[in-house]
C-alpha cells in the first residue's frame, strides 16, 4: 500500500477513528494499531511479517532479560543473541547471495572455481529499517539508558508502526516508548500541521520525484547511449532531486499521519544539497540513519577521540557501511566507499587546514562543489549495476552537448524543484503557518484543491518509493 | 493537584478541538470528491470508477497477484536485481535462445570485415540453412504470399550474388526511432546478404531520441523542423523520412562513416532527398572537405528534387550547409553503397500513431517510395496507441486499412504490419501487467494486414504474449517505463524478427518458380 494511493487514506481514516474511538482503552487502542499495521506490511507480502514477528519477539525476550539480571556474563549473552538474530537475518535476506557470488569471483580470479550457494529469496520490504530499529532498543536497554518495554503490545507497537515501518525515520525505542506511556493527546495546531505535512509529502512525491523519474532518469539510465552528455548530466541532477523528493516525501507524510495520531517521529532531512562538505550533507541527509551509525558504531569504535589513524578509520568504516546499508552491489559498495573516502579526505584537510568564517561567495562555492559530488557519486546509487554505472559515466564524458530529447516539462519540474530546495526555509515556514492559521473551511478547499491537482499530474505509472527497496 | 487537573482538562480540550477540526477539514475534501460524483463535467476527476477493484478490498486481490507473480511483483525489488535463473526460464525458449546469441554476440570480437561476404555470393542456387533460424516459435503470417513476395524475389537476386540492392522501409514509433532494433536487423541482413550502405538519414535531430547508428551524424540547430506527427505541412509533403526541414541561415548537417562501425564503412553514394520551391535557396554539399556541389532547391512548388553524388568506395564524411539564397526545404539523406546487398532504413517517428501517416499526400508518398526503390514496406505501429482511449477496435482496424492503402500504392512493393511490443503498466500492488488494450490491437493489426494483402509478424506474441513485458522488466531487456525494450531487448526483438524473415524466405525459396 503506497502513500500516495486511495487504498491509504481510507487506511488511514479507519485506523484514526478507530484510535481516537478507543483513546481511553490502551490495550484495545494499542491491539488495533498492532493489527493495522501488520495488514499494512502484508499488503506487500503476507509472509515476511513473521520476519518482523521473529526479530520483535526475540528483541522484547532479549530486553526482558537484561532489565531482569544484573550479571555482566547473561547481559552479553542476550546482546548477543539479539545482535546475531537481527544482522542474521538481515544478513541472509538482504547480503548473503551477494557476499557468495562475490565470494565465488574472487575465488575464480585465483583460479578456484565453485557455484555459489543462492537463496532463491525476496528482500523484505523494510528490514533494514526495523532491524535498526530493534537493534537500538536491545543496546539502549543493555546500556541502561532505557527500561525495558512494560508490555509485548507496546513493543510490537514500536516496531509495526505502520507509518514509519517501512521505510523510516528510524525511530529509536528511547524517543517512541515513552509516547505510548500516556493517553493519546493532540497539541495545539497539530492536525493543521500533519495535514499540511502529508500535502506536502504527497507534493514532493507526484510532481517532482515520479515525474522525473518517469520523464527523465529512468530513460537515461535505461539507455544512456541515446543521450547526449549534457542530457545525463541533466538525468543526474534530475535523479538527485527525485531521490530526495521521494524519500524526503515519504517522511512528511509518515510524520503527517503519525502526527494526526498524536506520535512525533523525527524529521530525518534538512535541506540536504545546501551542504558544504560531505560530514555537513550527512548531517542533512537522511538524518535517522547517520545519527544511529554515530550512536552504535561510530562512538564505541572511539569516534574521534581514539587518536588519528583510528579516527580516520572509525569515520571510513561508519561511511562505508552506510553505503552498504543501501544495498548488497558492487555499486552500493563503490557507492560506500566513495562516500567513506570523501569524508576522510575532507576531515584531512579540514584538520591541516581550519575553516575560517568565509564570504558568501565562498560558501556558494563550498555548496555548489558538494553538491557536483554528490550528484557525480548518485551515478553508483541509482545504476543497475555496474555495466550501467560504466556507460552512463561513459556517456557523462563523451563531449556531446545537444539537449533536445529533454521536454521543456522536465527543465521547469528540475531547474523549479532546485530553486525551491535553495529557497530560504523562513519560505516554508511561513507557507506552513499561513496554512495553520487559515480556517478549517480554507485548509479543506486548499487540500481538496491539492489532491485534485496532483490526480492530474500524476503519471499514469505507479512509481514506489526508492527506499522502499532498501 | 487542582492545576494538574486544569492542565489535563486543558489538554482534553485541545485534543478534542483538534480532532473537531479534522473532521470538519476531511468533510471538505469528501464533500468535494463527492462532487464529482454528482456534477457530471467532473467526472473524469473521479478517484473511483465503476469497474475498478475496490479500494483496500483490491489488497486481498494483490496479495492473490503476489502469490501468482513469485513475490513482491516489482516493489521493493531495486532498479533491477541481477535476473535469475527462474526469471530468465519465464522469458520462453526462443527470447533465450535469442537473447543467448545477443550476448554472445557481444563478447565476440568483432571481425574487422564481416559484412563482404555473404552466404549465397557467387552462388546461383541461394539456400537458407535451417539452423539459421533454429528455436523460432512465431513465423511471419503471410497468407495470400503478396505481402513478401516483392521483397523474396529481390532478395533472392541479391543473395544469388546479382549487383542488386533490396531495401526495407520500416516505419514505426519511438521504438524504432533509437535504430536499437533496425540497426541490428540491418547489421545481420548486411551480415548475411551483403552490405548495402547506411539508407535514409534524416537531416537533424527534429524530435526525441532519433538516432541512425554505425555513422557520424550532426546538425546545427536551428532547422525549422515539422514532422509529420503535428500536421504543420498543409500540403501533405513531409518527405520519405516523414520530416519536412526548412533551412535557416547557418544550417547545417554532416554525415560521415564511422570508423569502428561492424558495417557501414564504406559507401559509394550520397544523395539528398528535398522539396523545390519558387524561392528555395541554395544547399552546398562537400565531400571529404573537399569543392562545394551547390545544389539549387528552386524549382516548382513542392516538386520532389534529389541530387545524388557518386563517391568512391570508402570512407567518406560528408557535409550539407545553407549556402544563400532563400530557405531550402529538404527531407533526409541516403547513403549506400552500390553492389549486392540490403539497405534497412529506419523511419522512427517518437510519440507517433499510425494514423498520422494519413497526413501524407498519398501521391507524394508513393513518389518517394517509387524513387527510393523500396522492396518491402514494414509499419511498426501501436505502442502509443495502447495508450490511448480506442475509438473502438474496428474503428482502429479501418484506420489501419487506410494507412496501408495509402502507403502501398504499388504491388511491386512488399508489406509487413509488425506488432508493437507488449505495453504493460504497473498498479499500485506493484503487479505490473499488459494494458487490456495491446491484445485487441495486434488483433485489428493482424486482421487488417491480412485483409489488405500484407504480411503480419506478432511482435507481442514473439515476446511471449500476456505478461511479457513484466518478465522482460525482470531481465533487464525492457525499460521501467514498461513499453519500450532496453537496448539489449531490442536486440533480441530483432534477433526474433530476422529469424521470422530467413524463415520465410527459406519457405519461398522451397516453392517451385510460379
Amino acid at each position: 500500500m503506497l502513500f500516495h494511493s486511495l487504498d491509504y487514506f481510507l487506511f488511514l481514516a479507519i485506523v484514526l477513528t478507530g484510535y481516537w474511538l478507543l483513546r481511553y482503552a490502551d490495550r484495545s487502542r494499542i491491539a488495533l494499531v498492532v493489527v493495522a499495521s501488520c495488514l499494512f506490511y502484508m499488503a506487500w507480502n503476507p509472509v515476511y511479517i513473521v520476519l518482523i514477528l521473529t526479530s520483535t519477539l526475540l528483541d522484547y525476550v532479549a530486553g526482558a532479560r537484561l532489565g531482569a539480571t544484573q550479571d555482566p556474563r547473561l547481559r552479553k549473552f542476550w546482546l548477543g543473541l539479539s545482535l546475531c538474530g537481527n544482522l542474521g537475518l538481515l544478513f541472509a535476506f538482504k547480503y548473503f547471495n551477494f557476499f557468495a557470488q562475490a565470494s565465488a569471483d574472487i575465488a575464480s580470479l585465483f583460479g578456484l572455481h565453485w557455484k555459489p550457494l543462492r537463496f532463491n529469496v525476496l528482500l523484505p520490504v523494510g528490514i533494514s529499517f526495523y532491524t535498526f530499529q530493534t537493534l537500538s532498543y536491545t543496546i539502549d536497554v543493555y546500556r541502561g539508558q532505557l527500561a525495558p518495554a512494560r508490555s509485548f503490545g507496546r513493543f510490537l507497537f514500536f516496531v509495526t508502526y505502520f507509518p514509519q515501518l517501512v521505510a523510516g525515520p528510524i525511530v529509536r525505542a528511547s524517543e517512541f516508548l515513552p509516547q505510548l506511556e500516556n493517553v493519546p493527546r493532540l497539541r495545539r495546531d497539530e492536525v493543521a500541521h500533519g495535514l499540511f505535512l502529508i500535502a506536502t509529502g504527497l507534493a514532493k512525491k507526484i510532481l517532482v520525484a515520479d515525474y522525473l523519474s518517469v520523464n527523465l532518469v529512468d530513460r537515461i539510465f535505461d539507455n544512456p547511449e541515446g543521450y547526449t552528455a549534457t542530457e545525463v548530466v541533466a538525468g543526474l541532477y534530475g535523479f538527485t532531486m527525485q531521490i530526495y523528493c521521494d524519500f524526503s516525501g515519504y517522511t512528511d507524510v509518515a510524520r503527517g499521519s503519525a502526527m494526526l495520531m498524536g506520535i512525533e517521529l523525527p524529521e530525518n532531512f534538512d535541506r540536504p544539497y545546501l551542504a558544504q562538505s560531505p560530514a555537513d550533507f550527512w548531517r542533512r541527509w537522511h538524518m535517522t540513519l547517520s545519527t544511529w551509525l554515530r550512536d552504535y558504531l561510530y562512538f564505541p569504535l572511539g569516534g574521534s577521540r581514539a587518536g588519528p589513524l583510528r579516527a580516520y578509520w572509525n569515520l571510513w568504516i561508519t561511511l562505508f557501511l552506510i553505503g552498504l546499508w543501501h544495498g548488497a552491489s558492487w555499486t552500493f559498495v563503490l557507492y560506500g566507499i566513495l562516500q567513506a573516502t570523501a569524508m576522510v579526505l575532507h576531515r584531512a584537510v579540514y584538520r591541516r587546514f581550519p575553516p575560517r568564517e568565509g564570504s558568501v561567495w565562498l560558501r556558494a562555492f563550498k555548496v555548489a562543489a558538494c553538491l557536483q559530488f554528490v550528484v557525480f557519486s548518485r551515478i553508483l546509487f541509482r545504476a543497475a549495476d555496474l555495466t550501467n554505472a560504466k556507460a552512463v559515466t561513459r556517456q557523462l564524458f563523451s563531449g556531446t552537448t545537444s539537449m533536445a530529447q529533454i521536454a521543456p516539462g522536465v527543465w521547469l519540474v528540475l531547474v523549479a524543484s532546485f530553486a525551491a530546495h535553495f529557497l530560504p526555509k523562513v519560505v516554508f515556514q511561513r507557507t506552513e503557518q499561513s496554512f495553520v492559521r487559515a480556517p478549517w473551511a480554507l485548509q479543506g478547499a486548499a487540500l481538496a484543491l491539492a489532491a485534485w491537482g496532483l490526480s492530474r499530474i500524476a503519471t499514469s505509472q505507479v512509481v514506489p518509493y526508492i527506499y522502499f527497496q532498501f | 493537584m487542582q492545576a494538574r487537573g486544569g492542565e489535563r482538562q486543558e489538554r482534553d480540550d485541545v485534543t478534542w478541538r483538534e480532532l473537531r477540526h479534522l473532521i470538519l477539514v476531511t468533510s471538505i475534501v469528501v464533500f468535494s470528491i463527492a462532487s464529482t460524483y454528482l456534477l457530471p463535467f467532473l467526472a473524469r476527476d473521479r478517484p473511483f470508477k465503476a469497474g475498478d477493484a475496490l479500494p483496500l478490498a483490491s489488497l486481498w486481490k494483490s496479495w492473490q497477484g503476489q502469490k501468482e507473480n513469485g513475490g513482491l511483483a516489482g516493489v521493493g525489488e531495486g532498479y533491477r536485481s541481477a535476473p535469475n535463473e527462474k526469471e530468465q526460464e519465464a522469458l520462453g525458449s526462443a527470447v533465450r535462445e535469442s537473447l543467448k546469441e545477443v550476448q554472445e554476440a557481444e563478447q565476440t570480437p568483432r571481425e574487422d570485415e564481416p559484412s563482404e561476404k555473404s552466404a549465397g555470393e557467387g552462388d546461383s542456387q541461394v539456400r537458407v540453412d535451417a539452423r539459421e533460424y533454429e528455436g523460432i516459435e512465431h513465423r511471419i503470417e503471410d497468407p495470400s504470399g503478396e505481402g513478401m513476395r516483392p521483397f523474396f524475389l529481390q532478395l533472392a537476386r541479391t543473395a544469388g550474388g546479382k549487383a542488386e540492392l533490396t531495401r526495407v522501409a520500416h516505419y514505426g514509433d519511438s521504438s524504432i526511432a533509437t535504430d536499437l532494433m533496425t540497426f541490428t536487423m540491418r547489421r545481420r541482413l548486411q551480415a548475411r546478404f551483403g552490405e548495402g550502405g547506411h539508407g535514409f538519414v534524416l537531416i537533424a535531430k527534429g524530435f526525441m531520441p532519433y538516432r541512425h547508428r554505425d555513422i557520424v551524424h550532426q546538425a546545427s540547430t536551428n532547422w525549422s523542423v515539422k514532422p509529420i506527427m503535428y500536421g504543420l505541412s498543409p500540403d501533405g509533403r513531409y518527405g520519405y523520412g516523414g520530416v519536412h526541414y526548412v533551412s535557416r541561415s547557418g544550417a547545417w548537417a554532416s554525415f560521415a562513416t564511422e570508423s569502428d562501425a561492424p558495417v557501414g564503412k564504406r559507401i559509394t553514394s550520397f544523395e539528398l532527398f528535398f522539396q523545390e520551391d519558387p524561392q528555395g535557396g541554395d544547399i552546398a554539399i562537400r565531400v571529404d572537405g573537399g569543392e562545394a556541389t551547390i545544389v539549387q532547391t528552386r524549382g516548382e512548388k513542392g516538386k520532389e528534387g534529389y541530387a545524388k553524388i557518386d563517391l568512391s568506395e570508402g570512407p567518406h564524411r560528408i557535409e550539407i550547409r545553407h549556402a544563400g539564397g532563400g530557405a531550402s526545404h529538404l527531407y533526409g539523406a541516403v547513403l549506400e553503397k552500390a553492389g549486392a546487398g540490403v539497405v534497412y532504413d529506419s523511419i522512427g517517428l517518437v510519440g507517433a500513431r499510425a494514423v498520422r501517416l494519413l497526413n501524407y499526400d498519398g501521391a507524394h508518398i508513393a513518389r518517394q517510395l517509387e524513387h527510393r526503390g523500396v522492396h518491402l514496406l514494414v509499419l511498426g505501429f501501436g505502442g502509443n496507441e495502447a495508450g490511448d482511449p480506442l475509438r473502438g477496435v474496428e474503428a482502429y482496424e479501418e484506420d489501419y486499412r487506410k494507412v496501408i492503402r495509402k502507403m502501398r500504392r504499388s504491388k511491386e512493393m512488399g508489406c509487413l504490419l509488425f506488432a508493437p511490443l507488449d505495453q504493460a503498466r504497473r498498479d499500485e500492488s506493484g503487479k505490473i501487467s499488459t494494458m487490456p488494450s495491446v491484445p485487441r490491437i495486434v488483433a485489428a493489426q493482424r486482421r487488417a494486414a491480412l485483409a489488405e494483402g500484407c504480411a503480419f509478424f506478432n511482435t507481442f506474441e514473439a515476446m511471449g504474449g500476456e505478461g511479457a513485458m513484466r518478465r522482460w522488466y525482470a531481465s533487464r531487456l525492457a525499460m521501467g517505463d514498461f513499453r519500450h525494450a532496453t537496448p539489449a531487448g531490442y536486440e533480441v526483438i530483432a534477433s526474433l524478427f530476422y529469424k521470422a524473415i530467413l524463415q520465410s524466405f527459406a519457405d519461398h525459396l522451397a516453392k517451385p518458380p510460379s
